[in-house]
């Protein structure tokens, strides 16, 4: 379970959060939608514990992050597994290899060095599972980088399955493939987090697809929730005070 | 100024203000060199030298060209051979032991190794306090044994063990552990950071962070770097024979000194064909390793055992690899003793001996480590401090002109303008596509060669040819330094411009502008900041440099510092090593400034 209460996230004068709640329960598929810089990827990054809230509490797994001991630390973040948008892959290593990083945390620094040059075959074979999961099985001992942009993404999703997490968490995972392959990407993430009984949220800025795979959508504007509901519920005006250019707000723009 | 006082202001920048320093010193250190560049004896034949040597250049020899040589002495090819095969081997040797030492210290004095990961910010005080302080100490450690030339190491550790090949090699491979330390930390910091947080915080810990992501992903980098050091190996061990090491440089030395300038020649381009060897070899690897293997073959059978089997790589790394290694083992077995001793001090003795010598002349009589005070101040004021400052001046005049002949050559040898297909730009067959395309190659290859002929022949080298033909004097010095830097920074900025994005570039021209708007306006903008960094990066080299080219007979560090040793008063040789290490420091620190600086300069 992860719940917000009354968060504020600030960076000097700006605030990426302003007074949120919200709580996503355990197996639940969320989107969070709103129009850029409306503070999805900072509550993203708060869940992974990249960010520490200013004011307000975060409750993961009823410990909370506050006053967390870096034992818990530790192992919240083996249980948040987490596919950024710029992928965070190491570029020059095997594909096996990268996937084989997901699961860094459970490990010693020798078991770690072990595995990235000597893996055995048990490893082997799982990562060749999940990379067939993925669609993707036939790059699995070619360099990252020699990769295509979905390709890498696919990537980055089968490192976050082989960490073996209880939280899936995606930030635009299909912002660089074409809409057929969003379409089935998405498919997959949504059926992988079904089988695995993962907590799956995913950040998309295409409503049609954040409507389309997700029941619950969250919508987030200046930081704050404004819209939590079902997919089916949310209305044109939904989505109107959602995405509505209000320059008001924004000084940059006024001044 | 202030931030916003700079902001606001046009006609401010970090860049004009480079180029002013840039004039300002050039004028600077022509008023001290003065314009006298030859120097020529009366009586002496100047012209009729250097016409000699020049023209045996198109007429090098393949026998003795000494008649009073017996019949039974090893034939010059031979011979050449052998120093070719030493010179070869001490390079690797000095290697061998200078890479893991250079690895060690890079991992621990790169910032990320000590980085306050989240997990470490809980640790006590004293802990932080004593990483910190190990940090500091290996910076300091690595700085210092940097901060001495090779030929300068090699006189101290002769005078401290006596005169054999393996001091020489170790006299090599101490400086650039200090540089393979001081680069190899900076690629380990200067790469991407975002797989280290991701995996920060999908629970790593700080040590598995940096072996699985940095150190991998600086891998191709320090690799790449490591065979250029190898090649840089192979100049100063060809340079060990000017200190009578049987390498290159002393058959170079001999015939020069007898005017057998064919025979001088023949080695020069041995030398010189050894180093484009390892330049290509260099080459090759970089490309390979920057993009990997690449297997576009459709596999139809996605087992994981025929994966495997398919697994796309690249053979002839592995055998380079391999060679390498076998090589640099076996330069310790094959070929003459390298620990040879001959003396009638024990080497335990001679050791003593000389550190006891290190201690200041005054202080040993009297016992009092005051006295240490006068005595140094009489050195510096005596010759110390001009010969310091003849150092810097050599050093830098070296640079402005290397910097600004280079500056002007280097987009004509590279192989994204130099091309009839710049940035790479499809162009159309006509008749005289041909010709163009012939007259473009000719010009990239030209001015390619000529950077890699002048950075292949070692500075002390080309400084010592340049001083029997010009006659004793300054300019010679700068000459040589000049020229050796000259290719040096033309390999260096020709690498940022062809790794520099293209694609502003290729806009130009392909908006009807041609070469020179199109790299004036599309890749010096974005460039120009890094070629500065190397000016300041060569610029502590070339204070080594000409602190050295100094015991060709030129009144700089160097010449003090041979002359201190030849008369074995080690006290007062250490004090001007010392001087020359403190400038090393100190350019070191204002380099780092600048640097940071030029970073975040407009």
């Amino acid at each position: 379970m992860i719940k917000f209460t009354d968060a504020t996230l600030s960076f000097g004068s700006i605030k990426a959060l302003d007074h949120c709640s919200l709580e996503i329960k355990s197996g639940e598929q969320v989107a969070l939608i709103g129009p850029s810089g409306s503070g999805k990827s900072s509550l993203m990054k708060t869940i992974t514990t990249e960010n520490l809230l200013s004011s307000g509490s975060l409750q993961i797994d009823s410990l909370n992050m506050d006053s967390v001991s870096s034992f818990d630390l530790k192992s919240i973040r083996r249980s948040i597994a987490y596919i950024p948008q710029d992928l965070a892959l190491v570029p020059n290593i095997k594909v096996s290899q990268n996937v084989s990083l997901g699961s860094v945390g459970h490990e010693s620094t020798l078991s770690t060095l072990r595995n990235l040059t000597f893996p055995n075959k048990k490893r082997l074979d799982k990562i060749h599972a999940i990379l067939q999961e993925v669609g993707i099985t036939d790059k699995m001992f070619h360099r990252t980088d020699s990769l295509s942009g979905g390709q890498q993404q696919r990537v980055a999703i089968a490192r976050a399955i082989f960490q073996n997490a209880s939280y899936l968490l995606a930030d635009e995972p299909v912002s660089a493939v074409d809409p057929t392959r969003a379409h089935s990407l998405l498919e997959r993430l949504t059926s992988i987090a079904t089988d695995h009984k993962l907590t799956l949220v995913c950040t998309l800025h295409n409503l049609e697809y954040a409507k389309k795979f997700f029941p619950r959508l969250i919508g987030m504007r200046s930081g704050a929730v404004s819209y939590d509901g079902s997919a089916q519920d949310f209305t044109e005006n939904d989505f109107n005070e959602l995405y509505s250019l209000d320059y008001s707000k924004n000084t940059n723009l006024t001044s | 100024m202030t931030e916003a006082n700079r902001l606001n202001n046009p006609f401010w920048s970090w860049r004009k203000f480079i180029l002013l320093l840039f004039l300002g010193l050039f004028g600077f250190c022509f008023y001290h060199l003065g314009f006298q560049f030859t120097n020529h004896t009366s009586g002496s034949q100047p012209w009729k030298n250097a016409n000699d040597f020049f023209s045996a250049a198109f007429n090098p020899s393949f026998a003795d060209k000494n008649p009073s040589l017996p019949a039974d002495a090893t034939p010059f090819l031979n011979r050449l051979g052998t120093y070719l095969f030493n010179t070869l081997r001490y390079a690797f040797i000095a290697m061998s032991m200078a890479l893991p030492a250079g690895l060690l210290l890079g991992l621990i004095s790169s910032r990320s190794w000590w980085r306050n990961h989240s997990s470490r910010a809980n640790l006590p005080w004293f802990l932080k306090i004593t990483f910190g302080f190990l940090f500091l100490c290996t910076r300091f450690f690595t700085t210092f044994i940097r901060s001495i030339h090779e030929l300068i190491w090699i006189l101290l550790f002769f005078s401290m063990i006596g005169d054999s090949p393996i001091a020489a090699c170790i006299a090599i491979a101490l400086p650039f552990a200090g540089t393979l330390g001081k680069v190899f930390s900076e690629i380990i910091d200067e790469q991407d950071e975002t797989p280290s947080d991701h995996l920060l915080y999908s629970g790593a810990k700080s040590l598995q962070i940096f072996l699985s992501t940095r150190l991998v992903q600086a891998l191709p980098d320090l690799i790449t770097y490591s065979f250029y050091r190898l090649e840089c190996a192979v100049r100063a061990s060809a340079v060990l024979g000017f200190a009578g090491i049987p390498t290159i440089g002393l058959s170079i030395k001999q015939s020069f000194q007898n005017l057998y300038f064919g025979e001088v020649w023949t080695a020069l381009y041995l030398l010189i064909f050894t180093i484009v060897i390892f330049d290509v070899i260099g080459r090759a690897i970089r490309k390979r390793l920057n993009t990997g293997p690449t297997d576009s073959k459709v596999i139809e059978d996605n087992s994981l055992a025929n994966l495997k089997k398919n697994t796309p790589s690249w053979k002839l790394l592995k055998l380079i690899t391999m060679s390498l290694g076998v090589a640099s083992i076996a330069a310790w077995f094959i070929g003459p003793a390298l620990n040879t001793y001959y003396s009638h001090l024990t080497r335990w003795e001679r050791t003593q001996n000389f550190f006891r010598d290190l201690v200041p002349a005054p202080v040993k009589e009297s016992g009092n480590y005051l006295d240490t005070i006068p005595w140094a101040k009489n050195l510096w004021i005596t010759n110390g401090a001009s010969a310091l400052f003849m150092t810097l001046i050599i050093a830098t005049m070296a640079l402005l002109l290397a910097a600004s002949f280079s500056y002007f050559i280097v987009p004509w040898a590279s192989r994204t303008i130099a091309t009839y297909h710049p940035f790479r730009t499809p162009t159309p067959q006509n008749k005289l596509s041909r010709v163009y395309h012939f007259l473009w190659y000719t010009l990239g290859m030209l001015t390619r060669f000529i950077f890699i002929i002048t950075r292949s022949i070692p500075e002390y080298i080309l400084a010592y040819i340049l001083l029997s033909l010009l006659g004793v004097g300054v300019w010679p010095l700068v000459l040589a330094l000049a020229l050796h830097n000259f290719g040096i920074l033309g390999r260096l900025w020709g690498e940022i411009i062809e790794n520099n994005d293209q694609i502003t570039a290729k806009h130009i021209y392909l908006n009807a502008g041609n070469r020179l708007q199109s790299y004036s306006f599309g890749i010096l903008p974005a460039s120009s900041n890094r070629q500065l960094l190397y000016i300041f990066y060569r610029w502590e080299t070339c204070i080594r440099e000409s602190t050295v080219l100094g015991m060709l007979a030129i009144t700089s560090l160097g010449y003090y510092i041979k002359i201190e040793n030849s008369s074995m008063r080690y006290d007062s040789m250490f004090f001007y090593i010392l001087l020359g290490t403190a400038v090393i420091f100190l350019s070191d620190l204002l380099s780092i400034f600048l640097r940071a600086k030029l970073k975040n300069a407009r």
